[in-house]
């Protein structure tokens, strides 16, 4: 914890999500109007400024844009966080089986994992959900599945080296059961690089969520996402600029967020960038 | 040294570079070629297969039916010079132009129509417009220039369905890429396609009319609204129909740089209500659900003010348009009324709103889940990919509310009897109404000119209005846009035909 | 060597079934019916009945496979359902339009990205190196939609240069009409059209290669062979371009592999934003009209171009580094 302090863009990284964290949470009281509360006879508001009343305008139904991407925060984190962790907990699950059992086991988890990188991820995701049928839920499942492989990739090679370390070849000799060993030693030495990952992770499962509620594929309404509100801002770009303008951006800073939150962990935990 | 020798190789690049730019030349559309925008690829050039806007806009330039609409919805004579239809209303006759040739030289006769409407005719063929035509017993060629249509029973609108349908050549129409590279009787001769990109036609030198001024055509496809309307005002495309996106047309209408075009257009929006289930199995609750569509904010606010509150079932451009039906104006309190009288004094139950992902749609979706709100009414809006969306309304009956819009609604029976009949083939909300039944047959057998055609369709308009399968929304409105210099064209209600009269325009640059 | 080409080769032959098998099932198992979509509005149940029968859609499933799958062998993908065309031929027709823009975004990124790193680890530790590390990656943060729709909105429409949509010429095409006939009109269209959509979609991998050109060059001049060439007196920047950026060379290649994909996937939403008659906007329109074919025959395609990407340059990874084993 110490060192993600020390570390300057960590530190930027933190503190961006955990702003994002705590505008997520707590959206229901930091929005200034009903985010849902249509009002079609001030829709287009042009931003007001810090003392108007829409500080950042209002969207194609006179919603105000501000609560809209205060709300969004929601959708967002939460699809990235819930599509990570899934396809954190599979890949480390099935990276570790592979790794330890080797063997048939290993060459079967192995190929399905080639089968999913055999796409261009974005692809796999439109085809999944175009498959399941549009929807959150079934956005976050193609994100999970398209990132399975990297997860797996990594524990895999990890178990692989550590196996022949001398401390898990003494818990096999003092006769602990196979699933133990792995569990105990192989994952906690496995956490640092993947964690890394992890956060990586977050900042692609968001652009990638936009993507799919750009094309109509993600959340749908009332859910705000920020992807479809690019998407339904996009006719008015000429006159109406900001209301692609802010949603675009609120998906940059966060994507930013976790880059640099990414960025220096792997720079704490990677030996061999470590002190640069 | 060496350094030098580089620098010196770099600036020959350069040199070379702006050589080539100079030399090229930018934006290379002059007076001799119309582009033309346009949002969706052609699917195919087959009349006789198509069923899309996009696909007969270009159609309508190589190929011509034997009558046609002008822009107030007259049918006018195109191949066909003169017709008329025999007293027991069972034959009607073309006589067909003289002098006409196809693409290819070769004259065009009687036999080409009865080729052409034998093949849509035919099941095997897989026509999807087949249905258009079926009351067509048989088709007989007089001469070359006189053709009957034999007709199993009366069907008064025929004419506007033969309008629908360019005649396709017989000696040519089996060729096995003709839905690709098709050869017609029209203005324009089809050069190339390259799907997605652009169509490039050419002036047809032998065409029978009044000769085309553009010696070339392009049609390029762009998706984006919002895309198309850039590259018409980069002048990357002269002039397009459709699409034109609505928050824009308030600064457009003002900009001397551009020309934009309204007219009422034949389509309209509506909500689809499965009168089969729960609580909208009531006609008091579809009424109250129609008080909560508040129609001039939709048609200011989300429409942009393309279009006009909606009524009923016919455009009202049309004869037949019946103004004097109930209107149900948006008001919560009537709603409320109208819900107590049903039995729902606090709403208090749940309704599923599908729609596609059309963002209009959703925003109506969108205001009406915040309407019903008001009246203690759930609305769950579900966004659905549009083949899953239309094979769930056309297929099941597991939804409550639909968006949905019917355009080319070019006379009342097209416009109600697939619809609104127990047995129509779009009766999607399972409505049912014995007198509307009585009158929509016997509507098809009386002269549509007539004041009993009127009276009959007056009287069913204000049936499905008072039963409310559908709470119509709004009726649509055309807009084109171009460039000053394009001059002689009229946007067209029917946006089918939007080039139909592409000959008659000029560029003048 | 030779071996291990073979070797990846044969590799491909069950990964290729085990695409066709996933995609098949992700086409066939979604909900909507295609025909009626192809009918339209006046469809009777007799027709749609009679079409499915046509396409052989009422057959079981596995058999519908084995037939597509034989068929495909013969390089017949079927027969796009809406368009009455062949598959093939709109595939194979739009697979230069994909690859050109990936090549031109994947080019894009590196004639950026390489001078950027260089620039961030020679001005190491000062504002600059902050300034141009912090610009890369709020570049690796934008959806390449997004910055589509602001380069058209803010750049287009003001640069008479940049066009709005669609492709014209080509670029490679072009560049030989150049070198042969010394025409440059088809490059320059290609080369206008291009760069807008090219940009966005390649400013993402610009980022990263400019990080990773600094990292590895800050590496490998802590190296000794460099602290040697800087004692013999070689001039800065010949060290660095000589040494250090043939060494950085490495880690680039693969992530040129590693990123090509995510071209291919930036393109599919980028050709529909600017209109690019490529393969990904083939497939997002096949997607809305339920064109089984299509879908099937332009994913498979897309697997295909990227496995072969990343099997070539895997291929020449093991050329340029002796020290991989290929065995």
């Amino acid at each position: 914890m110490k060192k993600i302090l020390k570390n300057p863009s960590a530190l930027t990284g933190l503190i961006i999500i955990s702003a994002l964290l705590l505008v997520a949470i707590f959206a229901d009281y930091l929005t200034p109007h009903d985010p849902y509360d249509i009002d079609i006879w001030v829709s287009y508001t042009a931003p007001e400024g810090i003392k108007g009343t829409y500080i950042l305008g209002t969207d194609d139904m006179g919603r105000d844009l501000l609560s809209r991407i205060i709300m969004g925060s929601r959708v967002s984190l939460l699809v990235a966080s819930v599509a990570t962790g899934l396809s954190l907990v599979l890949g480390v699950l099935f990276g570790s089986i592979a790794g330890y059992c080797g063997g048939l086991v290993d060459t079967v988890i192995m190929r399905l994992m080639d089968l999913i990188l055999a796409f261009p991820s974005v692809l796999l995701a439109i085809a999944i959900v175009a498959s399941l049928g549009p929807g959150v839920v079934n956005a976050m499942f193609a994100i999970s599945i398209v990132r399975i492989p990297a997860m797996a990739r990594v524990t895999r090679s990890m178990v692989l080296g550590l196996k022949e370390e001398e401390f898990v070849m003494a818990g096999q000799a003092l006769g602990f059961r196979s699933s133990r060993i792995l569990f105990r030693h192989i994952l906690i030495n496995c956490f640092a690089p993947i964690m890394v990952i992890a956060t990586m992770n977050m900042g692609t499962a968001i652009v990638v969520e936009a993507t799919l509620s750009f094309l109509g594929l993600g959340a749908q309404p009332p859910i705000i996402s920020w992807g479809r509100m690019l998407a339904l801002g996009r006719e008015a770009i000429r006159s109406a600029p900001y209301i692609t303008l802010y949603p675009g951006l609120a998906i940059v800073i966060t994507v930013l967020g976790f880059n640099l939150l990414g960025d220096g962990l792997r720079d704490i935990y990677d030996p061999q960038l470590r002190g640069r | 040294m060496q350094k030098r020798k580089l620098k010196r190789k770099f600036m020959f690049v350069l040199l070379v570079l702006v050589l080539v730019i100079s030399v090229s030349g930018l934006a290379a559309a002059d007076n001799d070629t119309l582009i033309i925008g346009s949002g969706a690829e052609a699917i195919g050039l087959d009349p006789r297969l198509e069923t899309d806007v996009p696909s007969f806009e270009r159609i309508n330039v190589i190929m011509e039916p034997l009558v046609k609409f002008d822009v107030d919805m007259n049918l006018m004579p195109l191949l066909a010079s003169d017709w008329e239809f025999s007293d027991n209303s069972l034959t009607l006759t073309f006589h067909l132009q003289k002098g006409v040739t196809w693409h290819d030289g070769t004259p065009f006769t009687a036999h080409d129509v009865k080729y052409t409407y034998e093949w849509v005719l035919n099941p095997d063929n897989g026509a999807s417009n087949r249905g258009l035509y079926q009351d067509i017993s048989e088709i007989e060629v007089v001469n070359d220039h006189e053709v009957k249509f034999h007709l199993a029973k009366p069907y008064s609108f025929l004419l506007n369905n033969i309008a629908r349908m360019p005649i396709t050549p017989k000696h040519d129409g089996d060729r096995s890429d003709f839905r690709q590279n098709p050869i017609g009787t029209g203005p324009y001769k089809l050069v190339s396609w390259t799907r997605d990109d652009r169509m490039i036609l050419e002036a047809n030198e032998n065409y029978w009319g009044s000769k085309p001024i553009i010696p070339n055509l392009i049609f390029r496809t762009i998706p984006e609204d919002a895309t198309r309307l850039l590259a018409l005002e980069a002048g990357e495309i002269d002039i397009y129909q459709g699409g034109v996106v609505p928050q824009e047309l308030p600064r457009l209408e003002q900009d001397s740089r551009f020309v934009v075009q309204r007219a009422a257009g034949t389509g309209y929006n509506y909500l689809g209500f499965n009168t089969r289930v729960g609580a909208l199995g009531d006609v008091l609750v579809r009424q109250a659900v129609s008080h909560l569509i508040n129609r001039e904010g939709i048609v200011t606010r989300v429409l942009n003010g393309i279009g006009t509150p909606g009524i009923g079932p016919i455009p009202t451009g049309l004869p037949w348009f019946n103004p004097n039906v109930p209107h149900y104006e948006y008001s919560v309190e009537k709603a409320k009324e109208l819900l107590a009288e049903a039995g729902y004094p606090d709403g208090g139950f749940k309704l599923r709103l599908y729609t596609n992902e059309n963002p209009t749609r959703m925003r109506i979706a969108e205001i009406l889940q915040h309407e019903a709100q008001q009246v203690g009414i759930t609305v769950e809006v579900i966004i659905e990919e549009w083949g899953a969306y239309l094979t769930r309304i056309q297929e099941t009956d597991d939804y409550d509310i639909f968006i949905l819009g019917w355009s080319g609604q070019l006379d009342p029976d097209r416009a109600m009897i697939r619809q609104f009949h127990t047995d129509g083939s779009n009766n999607y909300t399972g409505y049912s109404n014995e007198r509307l039944d009585y009158l929509l047959d016997y509507g098809r057998t009386v002269p549509p000119d007539s004041q009993e055609s009127l009276d009959i369709y007056n009287e069913a308009q204000e049936i499905v209005v008072r039963d409310v399968p559908y709470g119509f929304i709004n009726f649509s409105e055309e807009v084109g846009i171009h460039h000053p210099y394009i001059k002689n064209w009229s946007v067209h209600p029917y946006s089918a035909a939007a080039w139909q009269d592409a000959h008659r325009m000029v560029k003048d640059k | 060597m030779l071996s291990y080409i073979i070797r990846r080769l044969a590799e491909m032959v069950p990964l290729l079934v085990g695409i066709s098998i996933l995609v098949f099932l992700l086409v066939h198992l979604s909900p909507g019916d295609p025909v009626r979509m192809l009918l339209g509005e006046d469809a009777t149940e007799e027709d749609v009945a009679n079409l499915n029968r046509i396409y052989g859609f009422d057959r079981p499933l596995h058999e519908q496979y084995f037939r597509w799958a034989k068929n495909m062998l013969r390089g017949d993908f079927g027969t796009s359902i809406r368009q009455g065309v062949p598959v093939s031929q709109l595939v194979f027709q739009r697979i230069p339009a994909t690859l050109e823009l990936a090549f031109v975004s994947v080019l894009i990124a590196v004639i950026l990205g390489i001078p950027l790193g260089i620039f961030a680890a020679v001005k190491r530790g000062t504002i600059w190196d902050y300034i141009s590390m912090i610009a890369a990656l709020i570049g690796v943060s934008m959806p390449s939609f997004w910055l589509g729709l602001l380069l058209l909105s803010r750049i287009a429409l003001h640069v008479d240069f940049l066009p709005m949509f669609g492709r014209d010429g080509s670029v490679f095409g072009g560049l030989w009409i150049l070198l042969t006939k010394w025409d440059g009109s088809v490059l320059l269209d290609g080369v206008r059209h291009i760069i807008l959509p090219a940009l966005s979609i390649g400013i993402s991998m610009m980022a990263i290669i400019a990080r990773l050109t600094r990292s590895s060059l800050l590496e490998i001049l802590g190296n000794d062979y460099i602290r040697t060439a800087h004692a013999k007196g070689l001039a800065r920047y010949v060290v660095i371009f000589k040494h250090a950026l043939r060494n950085a060379l490495l880690p680039i290649i693969t992530i040129v592999g590693i990123q090509f994909g995510a071209m291919l996937g930036g393109a599919i939403v980028t050709e529909t934003v600017f209109a690019w008659p490529g393969l990904g906007r083939l497939i997002i329109n096949a997607i809305s009209q339920r064109d089984f074919p299509i879908i099937q025959g332009g994913v498979l395609m897309m697997a295909v171009i990227f496995t072969t990407v990343n099997l070539l340059v895997d291929i020449s990874y093991a050329l340029v580094n002796p020290r991989i084993r290929y065995d």
